[in-house]
């Protein structure tokens, strides 16, 4: 019985960990899209933007994209998003 | 609230020519926050009016130029009233202006509540001898004296209340309701007549009556005692006389009216003088001035309101019709008719307790002037109370 609910437990407290190092992606419909942990724009257009995101990139495509906020870590979208895309 | 503290903090827009991304990430890498980046070719961005000159060596680490296009924010606006300096003194003597009167009571509302004898107008003419009228400053307003002297000063008010709220001052006002008047029973009193005449009926509801129908009584008897025998105990009882003592009366109303007289009459001409007042102060707009002699005037008062708030500012109009003295002929009917109006106010004022049952009038001229006598005869209660002082 001990076991198992260790068992349980693990998976709880490697997700966390792993939250906490990786970047994160906000969505809000698909009108607004904020990014938490973003390392710089590779690609900017008003179809297509490409962010680094960790050790992946991002590419966001859509109309009308426009980035609202430019932080040092973060960066946040806004237009008319059609599609996600994590190329490795 | 960023759009407020970015206009207040001053803003520019930019644009970057030549691999924008690169200039993007350097900036996102030295902190610099860029805002509003509108895809290009070329890119163009916002940034804070005094981070502007940080991203001249990013600029050339990035190799792209940048170019200014757009300022704005506040302290580019001030400098741009710098060339308008009347509008800026102007606007700064607005607010001064505004600062200044908000020291001072500009309208006073009243609201009465159950009011039957008090009106407003009552209530605004006693602030007015506390000084309290449009115009007066703020500070000087004492509301918890003023509610004590209005309570003073008018005891038919159940409740008050004074309140300034900004720069209105609000009165609340609650009347009482009086009670029924309760009649005077106490002491011992007799009845007299209070005119001379023949007793046709006798109501004695207490004392004992001295006269009875048919008799003749004239003005000050005594007409119904409040001593009254006990023959039992052998005493004198002292009550409270009360009763009605009908009596056939007669009252004589002498009238005169004369023929010729002297009216005033509108010349047909007219002065209109206007001002304005403000805060109680009034400045004449009119340079025309009132006739000298009679005149007939009359007053128009418009307060100018925001919405529902009144401003203690009105304009004022005042008609001047003067007056000049014509003599007119009256016919004798027409001298009757006046005559028979001032009688009937005379009989009015008279108050005659009963009815009347005849009216007879005799008129004769004399001089020019209309005399005219009227006898009334009634039927009226003459009894009137009399106290018998104890002293």
């Amino acid at each position: 019985m001990k076991r198992k609910k260790r068992a349980n437990k693990e998976p709880f407290r490697i997700n966390v960990v792993e939250m906490a190092m990786q970047p994160r992606l906000e969505i809000f419909g698909n009108r607004e899209l904020v990014i938490d942990g973003c390392t710089g724009v590779l690609e900017y257009s008003a179809e297509k933007i490409r962010v680094r995101y960790g050790r992946m990139v991002l590419q966001i495509s859509g109309r009308n994209l426009k980035i609202s906020n430019l932080g040092a870590k973060s960066l946040s979208v806004t237009g008319f998003f059609t599609g996600f895309e994590f190329l490795s | 609230m960023p759009k407020l503290t970015r206009w207040l903090v001053g803003w520019v827009r930019f644009t970057v020519k030549n691999g924008g991304e690169r200039f993007l990430n350097s900036c996102a890498r030295k902190g610099v926050l860029l805002w509003d980046i509108r895809p290009g070719p070329p890119i163009s961005c916002c940034i804070r009016a005094s981070s502007y000159r940080d991203l001249r060596p990013i600029a050339r680490q990035a190799k792209v130029k940048i170019r200014l296009q757009k300022k704005a924010g506040l302290k580019r606006r001030i400098w741009a009233l710098k060339k308008r300096p009347g509008l800026v003194i102007g606007a700064i003597l607005c607010l001064l202006n505004l600062w200044y009167l908000s020291h001072f009571l500009w309208t006073i509302n009243i609201q009465m509540q159950g009011a039957e004898t008090l009106t407003p107008q009552k209530i605004e003419e006693t602030l007015k001898q506390l000084g309290i009228t449009s115009g007066t400053p703020k500070e000087e307003i004492p509301t918890g004296k003023v509610q004590a002297h209005l309570m003073d000063a008018f005891p038919e008010i159940s409740w008050v209340t004074v309140n300034d709220r900004g720069c209105n001052l609000e009165i609340h006002v609650t009347e009482k309701s009086n009670a029924p008047a309760v009649e005077d029973k106490t002491g011992w009193c007799h009845l007299r007549a209070k005119c001379s005449g023949v007793i046709t009926r006798t109501e004695v509801f207490a004392g004992k009556a001295l006269v009875k129908a048919g008799d003749g009584v004239y003005e000050g008897q005594l007409l119904v005692s409040s001593a009254v025998v006990d023959h039992e105990r052998e005493f004198y009882q002292m009550t409270h006389a009360s009763g009605k003592i009908y009596a056939d009366t007669k009252h004589v109303l002498k009238e005169q009216v004369p023929l010729s007289t002297e009216i005033s009459e509108e010349d047909g001409s007219m002065i209109v003088r206007r001002g304005l007042r403000i805060f109680g102060i009034q400045i004449p707009l009119s340079f025309s001035l009132p006739p000298q002699g009679e005149a007939r005037h009359e007053f128009e008062s418009q307060t100018l309101a925001a919405g529902n708030t009144a401003l203690p500012v009105s304009l004022e109009k005042e008609k001047i019709y003067p007056l000049k003295k014509v003599s007119v002929e009256r016919t004798e009917e027409q001298a009757m008719a006046e005559a028979d109006r001032l009688l009937s106010e005379q009989e009015e004022q008279a108050n005659i307790d009963g009815k009347i049952l005849k009216r007879e009038d005799q008129s004769k001229i004399e001089n020019g002037v209309l005399f005219v006598e009227r006898t009334l005869n009634c039927e009226e209660n003459i009894a009137e109370e009399v106290k018998i002082s104890v002293d």
